[in-house]
């Protein structure tokens, strides 16, 4: 709560000042909630692994190092949060979101909280904190009723930094019959006693990861049954092993690229995810795809997945990293998404992650099949 | 038969209720169809096509105008509808419509101001609105 508490000390004294009525202000507040439970059924590990988890075992999101292992468990995928905005006046507002997750011990984080000047009807700028809006539905990974799956495809949405502190504008276009919007943002992250390098360097280790320089676009357009997207950013990366007593790593520079693209016609539900990275000055370059079919019956959903990543390790690279540390592996889904309420849905996933990685992933993760459900609700 | 008669009536009744009028204020000369109603309450459109601008009203989940417009404008469940909105919400990229209770607060909102559109049950119009399309 440190971090809400010094980035509302700054956000909300210049609300206040800009706004020139105060005691007008409007409160709203919403939130969502998933309750999720599942398990590793049978797997190609046994026993704990290097990291300190009981496998077999299988990484259902990277960047709160949330994991199921050989027995049922609700931390990995339960989630509540909580959104607050302060109306000012109709173009200025304050929100502030907070999760507590299970992945985490159901301790309080901030994920947003944000200052937003409507500018006009097509034009809104925005300061404070927020998620980087690297993949499709990267923004929204915490409100598990507005997507399809118990969790997001670990295989695209398997990153180190997930928010930023920064500075975004968003701008709506009209182009005939489409519709869209582009967003251009900026910013830093520094994410102290990374969840994400725990899968690497251990449960018990404490890393630190920064992304500076953030700087990128999206635009995203729809018509009718169709949405399309396309993202690049670029930034400065660097780590260092806390525990080990390093210092901050060179910085190195990285480009990342995205396009997705959604079809939803006539209950037939496809989607597509690409993703490319260059990580040149650190050791070569990611590729991962998600890849979705399924059709809406009445209530219900059932939908096939079809993910993959996999890195690219270049010969002499900066970081020293062998083919032993190179990780690929493809991740086939099915779920069945049933509709409880107007507000609320019922999922439960069967998945099959195949690992082609190098030993070092192959020996710590490997092979799963994992059975996973949850209940979730927006309010 | 009475209760033969009684069956084919109810859904007859359930019909004509659900049919929605969408209702402008009477100084309003856009002309809409349901893909430019339709881009208006999914915020993709923040005017009428004559250029003015457009602020769109729903009534609660539950009620028979909503599940209408939602299956015949929109082109969605309401669950559909509430993770739509759910996305911009949370992301802060957008906010629902304004909901209102009934077919006459939706009126009489839309009769005070030529910006507002909204729908009602078809049977709930009145002169002091316009329709301009009806589903």
């Amino acid at each position: 709560m440190n971090k809400l508490n010094r980035i509302t000390s700054i956000l909300l004294p210049i609300a206040l000042l800009s706004s020139p009525s105060v005691l007008a202000v409007d409160y709203s507040y919403s939130g969502f909630m998933t309750v999720g439970l599942g398990r590793v059924l049978s797997g190609s590990v046994s026993g704990q692994n290097e990291v300190g988890i009981d496998c077999p075992c299988m990484i259902t999101d990277y960047s709160q190092a949330a994991f199921y292992e050989d027995s049922w468990s609700l931390k990995p995928d339960s989630k509540v949060g909580l959104q607050g905005s302060v109306m000012f006046n109709e173009q200025l507002s304050l929100t502030g979101q907070v999760v507590s997750r299970g992945s985490r011990d159901f301790k309080l984080n901030l994920e947003w909280v944000y200052l937003s000047y409507q500018v006009n009807d097509n034009n809104t700028v925005q300061v404070g904190r927020k998620r980087l809006p690297l993949f499709y539905y990267s923004e929204q990974q915490d409100v598990g009723f507005t997507y399809p799956w118990v969790h997001l495809p670990g295989q695209t949405y398997g990153w180190e930094a997930v928010n930023y502190n920064g500075l975004n504008w968003s701008h709506n276009v009209q182009f005939g019959d489409w519709s869209g919007i582009v967003n251009v943002f900026g910013g830093s992250e520094t994410r102290k006693d990374s969840d994400y390098l725990k899968l690497y360097s251990g449960l018990d280790s404490e890393s630190d990861t920064k992304w500076s320089g953030i700087f990128g676009a999206e635009m995203v357009l729809s018509k009718d049954w169709f949405e399309g997207r396309l993202m690049v950013m670029q930034s400065d990366t660097q780590g260092r092993v806390v525990s080990d007593g390093e210092d901050w790593s060179e910085k190195a520079m990285q480009q990342i690229y995205g396009a997705s693209a959604l079809v939803d016609y006539n209950d037939y539900l496809l989607t597509a995810e690409l993703f490319y990275s260059d990580r040149t000055e650190s050791y070569g370059r990611d590729l991962a795809y998600t890849l979705s079919a399924g059709k809406r019956f009445d209530g219900y959903l059932v939908l096939f997945t079809h993910g993959l990543y996999q890195q690219k390790i270049y010969q002499d690279n900066p970081e020293e990293v062998t083919e032993t540390d190179r990780e690929k592996h493809r991740n086939t889904s099915i779920v069945v998404k049933f509709d409880v309420s107007a507000s609320s849905d019922f999922k439960v996933q069967f998945e099959h992650w195949q690992d082609y990685s190098g030993s070092w992933f192959k020996e710590n993760y490997g092979d799963a099949n994992t059975l996973s459900m949850a209940y979730n609700l927006v309010f | 038969m009475n209760r033969v008669w009684l069956v084919p009536m109810f859904f007859l009744s359930i019909n004509a209720l659900a049919e929605v009028a969408v209702v402008v204020h009477p100084s309003n000369t856009a002309a809409l169809n349901a893909e430019e109603i339709s881009k208006i309450y999914l915020g993709r459109s923040k005017s009428f096509p004559d250029g003015k601008a457009a602020i769109p009203l729903a009534q609660a989940d539950g009620t028979g105008a909503t599940a209408t417009f939602n299956e015949k404008v929109l082109n969605k469940t309401g669950s559909q509808i509430k993770a739509y909105w759910s996305k911009l919400v949370f992301t802060g990229k957008g906010t629902p419509p304004k909901e209102l209770g009934t077919d006459q607060e939706v009126i009489e909102l839309v009769s005070q101001n030529p910006s507002v559109i909204g729908y009602v049950d078809k049977s709930a119009v009145t002169a002091s609105v316009k329709v301009v399309a009806t589903f």
